[in-house]
């Protein structure tokens, strides 16, 4: 399968953008609702299934099962694809959803493959094809942190994915294993084996704070971290949400909380 | 077949691994790779597992004194003929393996599995009113009375109460009226409130506002709304939205789960409780207008009272999210009940003064 050969550049600290150029008749693919700019010339064009070529060339029922892999994994059913029409070099620019950091992933690097957790993904270039990779250990996939589905990202080209907070690069040797929280594996290469650990006291899996279980990569190969899962942050963003419903003719404050579960009131 | 495609990870190389081609000779074990010699290992020496993501790859580790290698074959094809051709003289490297994991669940049982808690929400769901009347009539009338105490001394602590004067005097007769044999059940107070409100709490204390004494028109008028209320308390409304509210955010939260969802989940329950909440309206409407045909108080004073408040609110929210139906709404259906009434159905109330009373 060609890949489109797609220039980069990262802009923003802790809340990022990539920026891709791309040639004249090159494209690439975002996540629906990833886009952020585009300069004139560049068409949009969003397809059903996952855009790659591999899923144009299916016929309906591939198209279909692309699709519902994508409904699976939580993305959206359509994919959009970006296509340089004009005659000149174009920029299309994709921006991460949360405070985090983007990270190009070089797929033939990484001999074809990557595994990440499922709402990682941001945008590729054209001809990398998205994938689920079920977790198949039950134990991992309950108490893993990344679920039942993770995202499989085929090809040879770019992708880039997204991570909440600052994202930590591992080098794993041979059978070197890294011990992780849950929640906190962004993605690795098909090489690492991802399963679970009992963290081991009793006294610690209750007082710790940590869990029950650790995330183990055991290596060889690439792992990516996250220091801030969106679902922790969004965890404490919420603790502190003021609670509010949507306002019915009732009598306000009178009672506060207790008034409104009591108002079996007036008229 | 041999060469088989696999990486190569190492000391010294790059951390995704190298590209190489094995092939298995006389017990050794070959590495190709472009651009070095190749590497030779004893095949003894090797350790062989399945690893990497779901155990889908087939690894082939050693040891030498730089460090720690592996190469990793990861297309299915080329696992399984390796595996074939390995030679019986080195069977105790691959003696120990254990098979990958298969697929976690078939499909049916991942229906199942995924199914049955949903038919079983649906279920519950199904069933919640008779669950939520159930779990109503378990709660003892002692509880009811204490929770509507405590909220009686939250009312007192920040509404003034009246107890004299002729619009109490007045409050009070047309109380004992709708309430008859009844009357030690409740308890009714006067609130120096101008808003036009009134509203029952659980054990029996019911709170009319000042304000909507001074907008009834004629003692009938009072007496819809109280027997209105009257009927929340002993429909037990307040136990039962406790009860349902308690119910659906536990049931959300079964069925939901995460953080992500609590947001639309804390809506959805609000429209679901309003829902609630104008069910419980209309069947005090209809309750109370019975009480009131019972007592031989004109009902059209009730009807008469939601038509002016009608005209009222005309401009109100939509009836979807409001906790009260629309009181036109109300109005019809109460009309459509008057009209099946005879005409010598009721005595005036015994109130002796002017209405409202001034003071």
């Amino acid at each position: 399968m060609s890949m489109d050969v797609i220039d980069y550049e990262i802009f923003g600290d802790d809340m990022q953008y990539v920026e891709i150029e791309l040639d004249p008749g090159e494209a690439a693919i975002g996540e629906a609702g990833a886009m952020m700019m585009m300069q004139d010339g560049i068409e949009m064009d969003t397809v059903f299934g996952d855009g790659s070529r591999a899923a144009a060339t299916s016929g309906l029922m591939g198209k279909l099962l692309g699709a519902g892999k994508r409904l699976v994994t939580g993305e959206s059913l359509f994919t959009t694809i970006y296509h340089n029409e004009s005659q000149l070099k174009r920029r299309v620019a994709f921006a991460a959803p949360y405070p985090g950091r983007i990270v190009a992933i070089n797929l033939r690097e990484m001999g074809g493959t990557f595994i990440c957790q499922k709402d990682a993904f941001l945008c590729a270039a054209r001809g990398v094809s998205l994938g689920i990779a079920f977790q198949r250990k039950l134990g991992t996939a309950l108490f893993g942190g990344e679920g039942f589905v993770m995202q499989k990202l085929d090809g040879d080209g770019l992708a880039f994915v997204h991570a909440g907070g600052t994202l930590a690069e591992r080098s794993l040797g041979a059978d070197e294993i890294l011990r992780v929280d849950t929640g906190c594996v962004v993605g690795f290469a098909p090489s690492v084996d991802f399963d679970i650990q009992y963290v081991g006291k009793l006294k610690s899996a209750i007082f710790g704070g940590e869990g029950l279980f650790f995330a183990t990569l055991r290596g060889p190969g690439k792992v990516w971290l996250q220091s801030l899962p969106i679902s922790r942050l969004a965890g404490r963003v919420l603790a502190y949400a003021p609670r509010g419903g949507v306002g019915g003719r009732e009598e306000g404050s009178l009672l506060g909380i207790l008034g409104n579960v009591l108002d079996g009131d007036n008229r | 077949m041999a060469p088989w495609a696999a990486r190569l990870f190492g000391p010294g190389q790059p951390a995704s691994g190298v590209a190489v081609e094995l092939k298995l000779e006389h017990g050794v074990l070959i590495v190709e790779w472009r651009g070095a010699a190749p590497l030779r290992i004893a095949a003894v020496q090797l350790s062989a597992r399945y690893s990497g993501f779901n155990h889908r790859q087939f690894e082939l580790a050693w040891r030498d004194g730089a460090g720690a290698w592996a190469c990793h074959l990861a297309q299915p094809a080329d696992i399984a003929s390796l595996l074939a051709s390995w030679p019986p003289a080195l069977a105790s490297v691959t003696a120990r393996l254990s098979p990958p994991p298969r697929r976690l669940l078939s499909w049916p049982a991942l229906g199942v599995l995924i199914g049955l808690p949903l038919l079983l929400l649906a279920l519950v769901f199904g069933a919640r009113e008779r669950l939520v009347d159930f779990i109503t009539a378990q709660i003892a009338p002692s509880v009811e009375r204490q929770i509507g105490a405590a909220a009686m001394a939250q009312v007192r602590a920040t509404t003034e109460l009246i107890s004299e004067g002729d619009q109490w005097q007045a409050l009070n007769t047309v109380a004992n009226a709708v309430a008859g044999a009844d009357t030690s059940a409740y308890r009714f107070h006067l609130a120096a409130d101008d808003g036009v409100n009134a509203f029952a709490l659980p054990g029996g204390d019911i709170v009319v506002n000042r304000g909507l004494l001074l907008a009834t028109h004629n003692p009938d008028e009072l007496a819809g709304v109280l027997a209105h209320e009257i009927q929340h308390v002993a429909l037990r409304h307040s136990v039962k939205g406790v009860v349902r509210g308690a119910g659906l955010s536990l049931l959300w939260s079964l069925l939901l789960g995460d953080a992500g969802a609590t947001v639309a989940g804390q809506a959805a329950d609000r429209l679901l409780s309003l829902k609630f909440s104008r069910d419980a309206e209309r069947e005090a409407d209809a309750a109370g207008f019975s009480l009131l045909v019972e007592r031989r108080i004109d009902p059209r004073g009730m009807v008469n009272f939601f038509a002016s408040l009608a005209a009222q609110d005309a401009a109100t929210a939509v009836a979807l999210l409001a906790t009260h139906p629309a009181s036109a709404e109300r109005e019809a259906v109460l009309k459509a009940r008057m009209t099946a009434l005879a005409p010598q159905c009721c005595r005036p109330l015994p109130v002796t003064s002017a209405w409202p009373p001034p003071n």
